[in-house]
């Protein structure tokens, strides 16, 4: 069912949620699942013969099956209500991966069993404690470049008897963001533009840089900085220092790349980001009316690959 | 296929407690099948047996089918419904995959347990359905919860059953009851229901002097009445083929008397076993008709319908008898030949000129001095039985004195007939009532003397204490064994047991079992409601609504209360902590950790600098690091909640 846009647009301003929030009575909806409709038949069937046979025990059974039910729906309720969203996080991933999305829930006030976060077509289920608090890991797929907003989250519940969903679909102002796809870098371009004369770039790390000793580390540093040797000793990670012998910088520039296509540009130029940052050499990028200065690490990654996931649609 | 096994095997054993009752029920064939079928399932959840196939499962279904067709025929009612469920149940938990399927099998679990009232209503086992009940409804909760433990589950199915049932018993007391069925209910709860014929032949009351099923129990407002008044009139025998009493005369439907009732009249309700007949036995004699019944002319009452169920009623007699008309001569009808000798001691009575009362004096002197013994086993007799009884045997039961009675009288000439009924009773000193059991079965003889029918009981005469223990006093059991002190005393509990036992019963049937339209009127009646007005059934309706709402309210209110976590003393220790500082201006924040907040805390307070930083180093080495000192912890928060500000 199709419904005009219009209605959507008002479905998903009511839907819109600030963080962090907890579920009330105004968020959360609440019907009997296809189970449950059956079980009313059933339910109604058995009542039929109670009023027949006029037998008072069927129908001290009928109306204690009923009841149940309905009181189910109560504690399916209460298994969602008060639930605290506190935060939710989505990961920069490139275009065509998956992106990880981290929600924050806290079970305010009583323990909630099988809940069932949803978005999309990715599904997780967790319990908690009362008063206890755990981050959710989803995958949410992309599939284009930039900003990622976030769709709707369905948090939903079936507990206790399966005969009631209750329910609270949540627009969350939670936004990621999606680097473009990068285009692997062929040996060509690889030797053209990080090489530099010197053959064999993926040595690159180690002829240009001296191993200078460990120090604290640092988060701009990456992963593939860590000194694991050294960090194995227990107090704390340590990342690799290398002495620059040859100062290498490169600046990958929009205007220097050969590339057919203007999102082809942008992947190509996202894949030699990637590579730099691989090869864990200081880099820059120039685009059209902006100049991201040379540097290195995971924060100069990020900085590139938003800049290039942020540029406008091509003609 | 299932992966989790544990809560394939829950849900069984919820199915197998449903189904528990019906296994001595069904025929073995339905028994065994449906065991190996569970048996399989396990199998195949535990060991990785095969899944059967498609086909092979249609062919099992189909031979089920038939099978059932087979053994019961055309006639499909209650048993050969409850066997073809009990044999899809086995089916169905050998395809059973997915949580669906599941939960379709613990549906078929709750059906399983509600087809048991087709077979009993005990106490005992409305006790053991609520049972399963609770178990099918934890193993729901269990297949939704996604626990590993099944003692979360279990409680919470059985807080599902206590907030259901103040909830179940305002809709019982209040739906609507109808009267009678909406269609024909075909009923075949023949078996095994015991209690005299119409008949009366000898023999026929000594077979049930050793059941002690309970033929109905007696509520009395008032006393109980004297015990050797208490016939429980059944149905009056007014023809005698030579060994068998039977009734052959049409009866009218009499006329209720005018006027109010007689001094004496005791009302009683009396509450009585089905027993697939049409006779409803009231006190020696009912003057009232209850609904569903009509009083016939022989001061009997009859129900318009078979007794198939437990029925109650409201009764009213009087101890004596009214006026008669004259019986006409079929009163005194005997078959043409046969019995001699009883028959020329009638005529030579009769020719000695003694009134009807001196005849019944002299018969009953011939009972008293002729060497006649009560016995239960008086021995066959084939032909002229009342002449073997009365000069050969003189042994015999109550049949057969009230028997020989009445044909002497009929023979003198003198209108007389048999009746057949209960005497006597047990009183349930906790009850408060009277229960009368098979065993007190009982027949007698009523005399057509001035104007009216005579109560005339011979067996009082050569058994007098036949009515006051009741029979089983008669009942050989090891008699002149003296028993032991102690069996006696461990009889005496046993008896106080069963007594307190049949109290209980009883309560069961006559407050739920017995609730029907008539006491749900009442009800209303009582409450000054009619709901047929229609302020009066709004009335109703808004009894039960706030009723309803104020059940629902109080159980949303119950299950969104907040509950501290009592499994973490460390943290509601904490929690108390951070309340007191919340209350002086000086909350947590969201994302603050202890020490960050404990830091945070002494640069505003820095009196409170050392307190609060023990605080925290105890919080986060209980916490985090899985040791530290819970008592000090303890102590620490203590002094800290004992501070001035």
């Amino acid at each position: 069912m199709v419904l005009p846009r219009f209605i959507r647009n008002l479905i998903l301003a009511r839907q819109r949620a600030d963080l962090p929030l907890r579920l009330n009575r105004r968020r959360i909806y609440i019907l009997p699942t296809r189970a449950g409709t059956v079980f009313a038949f059933f339910l109604l069937a058995m009542l039929i013969a109670a009023i027949n046979y006029t037998n008072n025990l069927a129908f001290l059974l009928t109306f204690l099956l009923g009841s149940i039910s309905i009181l189910s729906a109560i504690h399916a309720y209460a298994n969602l209500a008060g639930l605290e969203v506190e935060a939710g996080r989505l990961f920069p991933a490139y275009c065509l991966d998956d992106a990880r999305l981290q929600l924050f829930f806290r079970a305010a006030g009583r323990e909630r069993r099988r809940l069932c976060v949803r978005i999309g077509a990715a599904e997780a289920e967790f319990s908690l404690h009362a008063g206890a608090g755990l981050e959710m890991d989803l995958s949410v797929p992309t599939s284009r470049r930039g900003l990622l907003p976030l769709g709707q989250v369905v948090i939903g519940t079936r507990y206790p008897l399966g005969l009631f969903r209750a329910w609270s679909p949540l627009v969350l102002p939670v936004t990621g963001l999606v680097y473009p796809r990068p285009l692997a870098v062929d040996r060509m371009d690889r030797h053209q533009l990080l090489g530099d004369g010197d053959e064999g770039g993926l040595g690159i790390v180690s002829q240009s840089g001296e191993f200078g000793g460990v120090r604290p580390y640092r988060p701009e540093d990456g992963l593939s900085r860590v000194s694991w040797k050294a960090s194995a000793k227990g107090a704390g990670l340590f990342s690799k220092e290398f002495r620059s012998g040859v100062a290498r910088t490169l600046v990958f520039d929009w205007d220097e790349v050969r590339a057919s296509g203007y999102e082809e540009r942008i992947s190509l130029l996202a894949g030699l980001v990637r590579e730099a940052e691989r090869e864990g050499i200081s880099y820059g990028l120039r685009l059209p009316g902006l100049m991201i200065e040379p540097s290195s690490g995971a924060g100069q990654a990020h900085r590139c690959l938003e800049a290039l996931a942020l540029l406008p649609e091509g003609p | 296929m299932i992966h989790d096994k544990r809560r394939f095997s829950v849900t069984l054993l919820a199915l197998a407690l449903a189904f528990a009752p019906h296994l001595p029920r069904v025929p073995v064939f339905v028994g065994a099948f449906v065991c190996a079928a569970w048996g399989y399932a396990l199998g195949m959840q535990y060991r990785g047996w095969p899944v059967p196939p498609r086909w092979l499962r249609v062919i099992l279904a189909l031979c089920c089918l038939a099978l059932v067709l087979f053994t019961y025929g055309r006639s499909f009612g209650r048993d050969a419904g409850v066997a073809l469920l009990s044999l899809m149940l086995g089916l169905k938990a050998v395809e059973s995959k997915s949580v669906r399927d599941m939960l379709a099998l613990l549906f078929l679990a709750y059906f399983v347990v509600v087809t048991n009232v087709l077979y009993s209503q005990t106490l005992v086992m409305s006790a053991y359905m609520f049972f399963s009940v609770m178990a099918v409804t934890a193993a729901l909760v269990h297949l939704h919860s996604g626990e590993s433990r099944l003692f979360p589950d279990l409680r919470r199915g059985g807080l599902l059953l206590v907030q259901a049932l103040p909830l179940a018993l305002l809709l019982f007391v209040f739906f609507p009851r109808l009267q009678g069925a909406l269609w024909g209910v075909h009923d075949e709860r023949d078996e095994g229901v015991s209690g005299f014929s119409d008949t009366l032949e000898p023999g026929s009351v000594a077979s049930l002097s050793l059941s002690r099923e309970v033929a109905f129990r007696v509520d009395f407002p008032g006393a109980i009445p004297d015990r050797d008044s208490l016939y429980w009139r059944g149905l009056v025998l007014d023809s005698f083929d030579g060994l068998t009493w039977f009734r052959d005369l049409p009866y009218e439907v009499a006329g209720l008397r005018d006027g109010g009732f007689p001094e004496g009249a005791v009302p009683y309700t009396l509450t009585m076993e089905p027993h697939n007949r049409e006779w409803v036995f009231a006190l020696d004699l009912p003057v009232l008709a209850p609904r569903g019944t009509v009083l016939r002319s022989d001061q009997t009452l009859a129900s318009m319908r078979m007794v198939r169920s437990r029925v109650r009623y409201e009764l009213v007699s009087v101890p004596t008898p009214g006026p008669a008309p004259v019986p006409g001569p079929s009163w005194t009808a005997l078959p043409d030949g046969g019995n001699p000798r009883a028959r020329a001691l009638a005529v030579q009575w009769k020719e000695a000129g003694l009134s009807p009362d001196a005849m019944v004096a002299a018969a009953l002197d011939f009972f008293r001095e002729g060497g006649f013994v009560y016995s239960l086993r008086p021995g066959a007799m084939d032909q002229d039985i009342v002449d073997q009884f009365l000069f050969a045997t003189r042994l015999g039961y109550c049949e057969h004195y009230s028997s020989a009675l009445a044909f002497l009288l009929r023979a003198a000439g003198i209108p007389a007939r048999v009746v057949v009924g209960y005497q006597g009773g047990e009183e349930n000193p906790m009850g408060g009532y009277l229960i009368v059991r098979q065993s007190d079965a009982h027949a007698w003889v009523e005399v057509w003397i001035d104007g009216r029918w005579l109560r005339v009981d011979p067996t009082s005469v050569v058994a007098p204490q036949r009515l006051v223990t009741g029979v089983e006093t008669f009942v050989p059991q090891g008699r002149g064994v003296v028993l032991p002190e102690g069996v006696r005393a461990l009889r005496k509990v046993g008896r106080f047991f069963q007594l307190g036992w049949d109290a209980a019963n009883n309560s069961w049937n006559q407050w739920v079992l017995g609730f029907s339209h008539e006491r749900q009127r009442g009800l209303w009646e009582r409450l000054g409601l009619d709901p047929a007005t229609r302020a009066g059934a709004g009335k109703l309706a808004g009894i039960l609504a706030v009723g309803l709402c104020t059940v629902l309210g109080v159980v949303i209110g119950f299950m969104l209360r907040a509950r501290r976590d009592r499994r973490d003393p460390v943290v509601s220790l904490y929690a108390r902590f951070c309340r007191k500082l919340e209350k002086h201006g000086m909350p947590r924040g969201p994302a603050e950790g202890p020490r960050d907040f404990a830091r945070r805390i002494g640069s505003l307070r820095p009196d409170l600098a050392q307190p609060v930083r023990d605080i925290a180093d105890g919080y986060v080495a209980l916490r985090y690091s899985g040791r530290g000192d819970l008592a000090a912890f303890k102590r620490l928060i203590d002094e800290f909640m004992g501070r001035e500000n």
